[in-house]
């Protein structure tokens, strides 16, 4: 373990795709290219040498520990934030934010529509566009409700319906689960898995949970820091190749499977 | 089974609304009756202090002065207020936008404020000349500052969420302020207004109390606000009528107090501080 700590492996290694059992989508062209790209606030980098490739097809989860650096890099991967080593080649991505950024005053349909107005489409026109984003989320019932009276998983889906009309391929989730129940959860699990990696979208999903990780993704990437840490110096977080996924995505937890892989990607988080 | 739930819900509700209702009324019937009992116990002088039936009885003989008083100090107040609020949203607005007008402005905004009414009046007049003009600015310049102040940190409390979705989105500076911010900042910003009308009736009163006599001279037809009603009144030892005035204000600004309040309420039905989302 400790050995391949200190070397890096190469970023082939990193984002070869791993083989599944399941029938292979394609994967559409690149979306995201990071090579060697570091940030951090006040001159001091929370990340660095994060190598990373997200195509078209594909999710990819990155989890980490609180604080090691995740929404530091999705703000990198979104342009947010600029690299202080390295590059970022990235098509614009769609954010959706850890909490869900929405407008509690306004309606779930005012709320979807924003990034239409914001890119000029008249409002009539957008909330079209906006109703027919909701009800592909199930909550065409609720598109004229504000969003202070909505629950939680039906905040989510707003925040999801608004950041899948930016009309964006690269999709950055940060946490998006974090604030719901496991009921709604694993509700939302369909419908993420329904619409990250389809039409063209490629995404990176953080999270701190592993079974949302393994269940999600296609690739999984742990964040952490390279070297064990040095009292009283800090040391910024990389990524490191988490546990090949094998199987269909909705079986990837079931049985022995799931346990085999939860231990993988604790040991490779606790290293 | 449902519908006795709604029906004992819809009750508690109009309970309460008719508590929020007689609990001020009460209180004001007591302090009247301990005033009245007073006036008439001490056999006090009404030129001294006036017995709250004498400011009543005031009120119905003096009821067509009063009224043009009334109408004229209401539309002073609320052409004013309007004024005051496009303007202090417009600064608000503005010292959100940029820290640098923040800087040089806001000493200048705090410090005028301390200007006292009484003395900026008759300069106002003799700046302006007479007439509505003065009175107007007198009013707008009490009422725009608890507006521009409501405004700007109602704009600066949007959720820092929101912000890197509009920041992820690309929105220019107007765009935010259009499509999220003013409405977000709304409900803070009728909270100034509430604050505002106080003052503005408040300015009304001085904006009538210096310049209108030479106004009434000058425009025959122009009787004065409530202001000038009481101005008048305490020399002529009318001070029941002085009095009857007073309860008007009154009632002016806890009318436009309120019904500020109640439009708060529709913009934002949830308890929560509508721009933080918990």
């Amino acid at each position: 373990m400790s050995v391949r700590d200190d070397i890096p492996p190469p970023p082939a290694a990193k984002n070869a795709r791993p083989s599944t059992d399941g029938p292979a989508r394609d994967l559409g062209p690149t979306l995201l290219r990071a090579t060697g790209a570091a940030a951090g606030f006040g001159g001091r980098d929370v990340i660095a040498g994060i190598d990373l490739e997200v195509r078209a097809g594909e999710t990819v989860a990155i989890v980490g520990r609180s604080g090691c650096g995740k929404t530091t890099l999705l703000h990198l991967l979104a342009g947010l934030t600029l690299p202080s080593a390295g590059s970022i080649d990235a098509e614009p991505a769609a954010l959706m934010p850890q909490r869900d950024g929405l407008m509690p005053w306004a309606t779930a349909r005012d709320n979807a529509a924003l990034p239409l107005r914001v890119a000029g489409i008249p409002r009539r026109e957008a909330h079209r566009l906006a109703d027919g984003q909701l009800a592909a989320l199930g909550l065409g019932h609720a598109a004229g409700r504000r969003v202070a009276a909505l629950s939680g998983g039906m905040r989510q889906r707003v925040a999801l319906a608004r950041t899948l009309l930016t009309g964006r391929k690269l999709l950055l989730l940060d946490e998006p689960l974090a604030a719901v129940d496991a009921l709604t959860r694993s509700e939302l699990h369909e419908l993420l898995l329904r619409h990250l990696a389809t039409g063209g979208h490629g995404a990176v999903l953080v999270t701190h949970d592993l079974d949302e990780a393994v269940r999600l993704a296609d690739r999984v990437l742990v964040l952490r820091p390279t070297r064990e840490l040095p009292a009283n110096q800090h040391v910024p977080s990389t990524l490191h190749p988490g546990p090949t996924l094998t199987g269909k995505v909705g079986d990837r937890l079931e049985h022995r499977g799931g346990d085999v892989l939860r231990l993988a990607l604790l040991t490779e988080l606790a290293a | 089974m449902a519908s006795t739930h709604v029906s004992s819900a819809a009750s508690i509700t109009g309970r309460r609304r008719t508590r929020s209702v007689l609990a001020p009324l009460a209180l004001l019937l007591v302090l009247g009756a301990a005033w009245e009992a007073f006036a008439r116990l001490r056999d006090i002088d009404p030129i001294i202090l006036p017995a709250p039936s004498d400011v009543a009885s005031s009120m119905w003989t003096d009821r067509s002065l009063l009224l043009e008083g009334l109408g004229r100090t209401t539309s002073i107040v609320l052409g004013g207020i309007l004024i005051a609020a496009i303007l202090g949203i417009a600064l608000g607005a503005a010292l959100h936008r940029s820290p640098t007008a923040r800087r040089a402005v806001e000493p200048l905004l705090v410090g005028s404020q301390a200007v006292p009414i009484p003395v900026l009046a008759p300069l106002l007049v003799i700046w302006l000349g007479f007439g509505l003009t003065p009175q107007l600015v007198l009013v707008v310049i009490v009422a725009f500052f608890p507006v521009a102040v409501a405004t700007r940190d109602a704009l600066a409390g949007l959720s820092p969420e929101t912000d890197l979705v509009l920041r992820n989105l690309g929105a220019t500076g107007s765009q935010r302020l259009r499509l999220v911010e003013l409405r977000g900042a709304l409900p803070g910003i009728v909270t100034g207004l509430r604050l505002a009308v106080v003052f503005a009736v408040i300015g009304a009163v001085f904006a009538d109390s210096t310049g209108s006599s030479a106004t009434t001279a000058a425009d025959p037809t122009s009787s004065g606000g409530l202001g000038r009603i009481v101005q008048d009144a305490i020399p002529q030892l009318a001070t029941d009528r002085a009095f009857a005035a007073i309860a008007l204000l009154a009632a002016l600004a806890l009318l436009l107090f309120w019904s500020l309040g109640a439009a708060e309420r529709r913009l934002d039905p949830s308890p929560h501080s509508p721009l933080r989302t918990p």
